[in-house]
């Protein structure tokens, strides 16, 4: 079986076996195509949602996870320090206006200002890890 | 017993059981070297993700005009609750599915889906729509669009 992934690692197609005669060989060929051959007994469990490919050893991983909480309570005046991947994308989700705004953030630690009582959502985006999204709610 | 095969120059044929290979009518015969079978050459797969897909499979060769190739898509959307099956036309190499449309009140939201077949390939494109400012959330589509070309004698 052979999984077909973008310059970063992420799956983006696969072709089950029996491969047809001369597949991996025309696929070689084809220079700006990047693909690994692995054994797999269930094609479709192969998923580019939790899985991606290491593009130094050519092997299929699971995507990491970010290691947060789904939920924090804080009070207003208060902050909330969280750690993330460096360089990571911060999308702020505003339910009422449904709005979104992406920040990107060089730093690994985050600072929150509760400043307004509400429920906020942010999603936090860092290739291979998996999306990550924490409700905080400032009462 | 009636004869079952013949083998000769102009090829093999078996019929079912009872009807004579030697006099019996084309509907009778459980193979006949006279057609092509006709079966799946390539059997792939493209990863929808999110609100939009762009992707191109190739076939790892070149037929003389694009196959007949199904498509097929198990749920794993908010609005989709049924397996889809699509299969290209002769006629049309590029074509349009409307995977699924849900209507709230004022409120919409629906999956396009555009394939197209050529020689060398397949391309899947995939876009959600929602009428965004009305405050209604798009959907998103996940998991694996199957894809299998049919040749005749693969």
């Amino acid at each position: 079986m052979i999984v077909f992934y973008k310059e970063n690692g992420h799956i983006y197609a696969t072709v089950f076996d029996p491969l047809p005669k001369g597949y991996k060989e025309a696929m070689e060929k084809d220079k700006s195509i990047n693909f690994i051959e692995v054994t797999s007994d269930m094609p479709l469990e192969i998923d580019g949602g939790t899985q991606y490919v290491d593009v130094v050893e050519k092997v299929l991983n699971n995507r990491p996870t970010i290691d947060l909480q789904d939920e924090y309570n804080i009070n207003v005046g208060e902050s909330l320090s969280i750690n993330i991947p460096e360089s990571s994308i911060l999308i702020f989700h505003d339910s009422k206006f449904m709005t979104e705004t992406l920040v990107e953030c060089s730093d690994g630690l985050v600072e929150l200002d509760g400043e307004m009582p509400d429920t906020y959502e942010i999603t936090i985006q860092k290739w291979p890890y998996i999306d990550k999204t924490i409700r905080i709610n400032v009462t | 017993m009636a004869n079952r095969v013949l083998l000769d120059v102009n090829g093999l044929l078996v019929s079912k059981p009872t009807f004579d290979v030697l006099t019996t009518t084309e509907n009778n015969l459980l193979f006949s070297s006279d057609y092509h079978k006709l079966g799946f050459s390539f059997k792939g797969a493209i990863q929808l993700t999110g609100y939009s897909t762009n992707e191109y499979l190739s076939f790892g060769k070149t037929f003389t005009t694009p196959p007949y190739v199904f498509f097929m898509y198990s749920p794993s959307s908010l609005d989709i609750t049924t397996e889809m099956w699509v299969i290209n036309q002769a006629s049309a190499q590029n074509f349009r599915s409307m995977y699924s449309f849900y209507v709230a009140g004022s409120n919409y939201r629906y999956h396009l889906l555009d394939f197209t077949v050529s020689v060398d390939g397949v391309t899947v494109v995939y876009n959600s729509y929602t009428n965004m400012s009305s405050g209604f959330p798009n959907a998103a589509l996940t998991g694996w669009m199957t894809v299998m070309a049919t040749e005749y004698n693969p």
